[in-house]
């Protein structure tokens, strides 16, 4: 009798049909204080989304910008955090340590050795784990502080210091799911080193805690401890104990069958065949295809034989034999698929792996295929691959993008430095230097005037236009008085010309004064003007070079990206095609093993009818039993 | 600490391996030998033994991040040069009081970013994540921004909400944070900004 084994394949299989996203975060917590710097915030925007790439991008890119100055240490965190989800780890663990330095906050420092305790936890250095968590002084965050408690709890328990476990888990807020998990893994701990009732209280302690919740993730977890619950019962021949606590597992959740197996063998096996039989009919009649119904099939058969129902099991074990025939049939092509490379086709049809648009996915209805390849997905190593392709898939997005994108710099470039060309005549006939000079010659001219004015005193030299009028036409008159001296009497005309000159210079002497500051003030004002201009000339001139240099910069930056994104593209592709055939090779060989698997159960299936046959034959033989 | 599927995963291992005792038990005695005690119930790991693939994938990520980070900032210096480059955030604080549908965010009367939210971006935002909403360019002066809100408000009614800031752009990158929060003692949120220096 095999119906544990059958129970171990549904439970991976769970795994899978729970629904939950295949590339969660790491570390899927909200922010602890305040944002204090944009890109950080923003980094875990993306980060909080699963887009790793995006928000490690981001990260470094704000890095080279100096935009992270403000919380460094949280971003450098988050950093090293990504870079662990990505795969980098010694990266991850560079940076982590980068941050333990004296400088550093002891809030962060905590953080920090949290952090490197999950690391040497995930590389199985239990002892180095520990130690790491030791060091930590005082309490992290809440949430982080509950985390950690389940990090000792895993500890401790792999360390079988049960009091210690129980203590630390103790210490996590019961409302937190990481308490769920902890009494969940203490649970299974005592039923597998034989304290069943112990371990019994734990699992049923999650269940009871999570009846109500309409949280997926708390579902299954509560679904799972009724079953791990159940199945020890079910071990320990406790059989009304066992129904007790399958009953709960939810009809419509993924362990569903799995548990109506576990019941039907509880009532099998507390005299109740009926019971036990519908169960597993009703398992056969969902009409689904995964372990728990292939074991029902035979369960069916060996229920009814070992109830002495001779020809109706040896019915059963013959409809077993055809539909694990079936089974076989599928997983044959299943295999066939794979090896024809549709397999990435099933798994996109599935969600497993998304091209662009991850949000918009819409999953496709499952393939014929797709319960059977859901069983070999099931293996940490096989999510493991996958991720790895995911995530090569989305580099080889990305530079798709890219590689599309540079053309289009190119031209912008290209109409930029063309634009530039056409203003530059303008800017260089501003910026003239010729020009320029002049202008400070026709200044240096009149600052010699104004000084010569100034030194001589020279009043005329002010005059205005009339003044100047008048005076010409004074030494006019002069001259003619000089002409005619010796003719006529010129005493009057003499008198007035004088009487008319002197009050002139008088007038212009009088306000020379004003007239001389006047000019010197025009002399500022036109140094003032020549000095912006030499200014202005030369801030054009600069901003000139600066912009062609900025453009030769960009030039140089976007010239060979595209060669560099075509080598990059093809390495990607060419380790997406190795990464695929390692996943192929991965899941052929679960699907062997299931086909393996599911032969024996049919050969059993086939043995049973024989066997049975052959009895019933030799009781009808004369003397035999009827 | 570990996502949500691994932890399922981890769960499924756990079980698988209850049960592998389970069945170890039932097998051994059957052969009349001690059931060995399973005892490792972790969660799958980040890390995983090294392969040569895996090697080379490595490398290839850090390549591409080196790559992606200097194409992102050439990007940016083309298309949006410091002296002219303004960008619009977006962060959610506690939200209870309001269920982000949609913004809508004008620039000088001109409308430069329309964007409906998924359960996933509103997810990060709750969680702490800030959005960048717009990046663009825009001259030295002033200006003046009107964001839209719209979404869903206390007592589950349709809500729409408009705010206007006016800002004053030089010659160094604007950042400008719109910020939703609860206001308990209006029981109304309330949507406040910020220009970062």
């Amino acid at each position: 009798m095999t119906p544990t084994r059958a129970l171990i394949r549904s439970l991976s299989l769970a795994a899978l049909l729970a629904g939950v996203p295949l590339w969660a975060a790491g570390d899927t917590q909200p922010q602890e204080g305040q944002i204090r710097e944009l890109a950080y915030g923003n980094a875990l925007y993306h980060y909080f989304q699963d887009r790793p790439l995006t928000a490690i991008t981001r990260l470094l890119a704000a890095r080279d910008r100096g935009r992270l100055e403000r919380q460094k240490g949280d971003a450098d965190l988050l950093l090293g955090n990504l870079y662990y989800g990505y795969g980098l780890i010694p990266d991850a663990v560079a940076l982590f340590n980068a941050l333990l330095d004296d400088d550093s906050p002891q809030s962060l420092r905590n953080r920090v050795w949290f952090n490197l305790a999950r690391v040497e936890y995930d590389q199985g250095n239990y002892h180095q784990a520990a130690d790491l968590l030791q060091r930590l002084d005082g309490e992290l965050p809440a949430v982080r502080e509950a985390q950690k408690n389940y990090l000792l709890t895993r500890l401790l328990l792999r360390a079988d210091r049960i009091e210690d476990a129980t203590h630390a888990l103790k210490r996590i807020p019961t409302d937190s799911i990481w308490r769920d998990y902890a009494e969940y893994n203490l649970g299974i701990t005592q039923i597998a080193q034989g304290r069943a009732d112990n371990g019994r209280s734990w699992l049923l302690s999650v269940a009871e805690r999570n009846g109500a919740t309409e949280q997926a993730e708390r579902q299954a977890l509560g679904d799972a401890a009724r079953l791990a619950a159940g199945l020890s019962a079910l071990r320990n021949s406790l059989w009304g104990q066992a129904i007790d606590d399958l009953r709960l597992v939810r009809i419509d959740g993924p362990l569903s069958n799995t548990a109506l197996l576990a019941s039907a063998w509880a009532w099998h096996h507390q005299g109740n065949p009926l019971q036990a039989t519908g169960m597993m009919q009703a398992i056969i009649d969902k009409g689904q295809k995964d372990p728990a119904t292939r074991e029902a099939h035979i369960a069916l058969g060996q229920v009814q034989e070992q109830s002495g129902n001779l020809k109706l099991s040896a019915w059963y074990y013959d409809r077993a034999a055809q539909y694990l025939q079936q089974s076989l049939d599928d997983i044959d092509r299943v295999i066939t698929g794979v090896e024809e490379g549709n397999l990435i086709q099933t798994l996109l049809d599935q969600g497993q792996i998304h091209t662009r648009g991850r949000d918009a996915l819409k999953q496709a209805p499952p393939s014929e295929a797709s319960p059977y390849l859901i069983e070999a997905m099931a293996s940490d190593e096989f999510q493991r691959q996958v991720r790895n392709l995911q995530q090569l898939i989305d580099i080889r997005d990305r530079l798709l993008d890219w590689q599309q994108t540079i053309p289009t710099f190119e031209l912008m470039l290209d109409e930029r430095q063309r634009a530039f060309d056409a203003r530059k005549p303008r800017v260089e006939q501003s910026t003239d230097l010729q020009r320029l000079e002049a202008l400070h010659q026709q200044r240096q001219d009149f600052a010699d005037e104004v000084e010569r004015i100034g030194r001589e005193q020279d009043a005329r030299a002010l005059a205005n236009e009339d003044e100047t009028d008048f005076l010409e036409q004074l030494d006019e008159i002069r001259e003619l008085i000089e002409q005619l001296r010796g003719s006529q009497d010129l005493g009057e005309a003499e008198e007035k010309y004088r009487l008319m000159h002197g009050l002139l210079l008088w007038d212009l002497e009088t306000d020379f004064p004003r007239r001389y500051w006047a000019l010197q003030r025009e002399l500022e004002l036109l140094d003032r003007a020549l000095n912006e201009a030499d200014q202005a000339a030369e801030s054009l001139r600069g901003a000139s070079a600066r912009h062609q240099l900025d453009l030769n910069d960009l030039s140089e930056r976007i010239d060979g990206q595209d060669a560099v994104i075509a080598a990059r593209l093809a390495d990607t592709q060419r380790l997406i095609d190795a990464q695929q055939q390692a996943i192929n090779e991965l899941i052929i060989e679960a699907l062997r093993q299931l086909r393996r698997h599911t032969q024996q159960l049919r050969l059993s299936a086939r043995y049973s009818v024989a066997r049975l046959y052959d009895k019933l034959t030799e009781d009808q033989k004369p003397g035999g039993v009827k | 600490m570990t996502s949500p599927l691994i932890r399922l995963l981890f769960l499924g291992f756990c079980l698988s391996l209850s049960l592998s005792a389970a069945h170890a038990q039932q097998e051994n005695e059957e052969i009349g030998t001690d059931a060995p005690s399973e005892q490792v119930i972790d969660a799958p790991s980040e890390a995983a033994p090294s392969t040569r693939l895996q090697g080379e994938i490595r490398d290839l990520k850090k390549q591409v991040l080196q790559l992606n980070k200097d194409l992102f900032l050439l990007e940016e210096d083309l298309l949006f040069p410091a002296n002219t480059q303004f960008s619009v955030f977006l962060s959610l604080d506690a939200g209870q009081l309001f269920g982000l549908d949609a913004v809508q965010l004008k620039v000088d009367d001109k409308i430069v970013a329309n964007h409906l939210y998924t359960d996933r971006e509103l997810s990060a935002l709750k969680r702490g994540g800030v959005q960048r909403l717009f990046i663009g360019n825009l001259p030295t002066g002033e200006h003046e921004i009107i964001a839209i809100f719209v979404g869903t408000g206390p007592q589950g009614r349709d809500y729409r909400r408009a705010e206007s800031l006016n800002i004053e752009k030089g010659e160094d990158p604007l950042f400008v944070e719109l910020r939703i929060t609860d206001d308990p003692t209006k029981e109304q949120p309330a949507f406040t900004s910020r220009v970062w220096e």
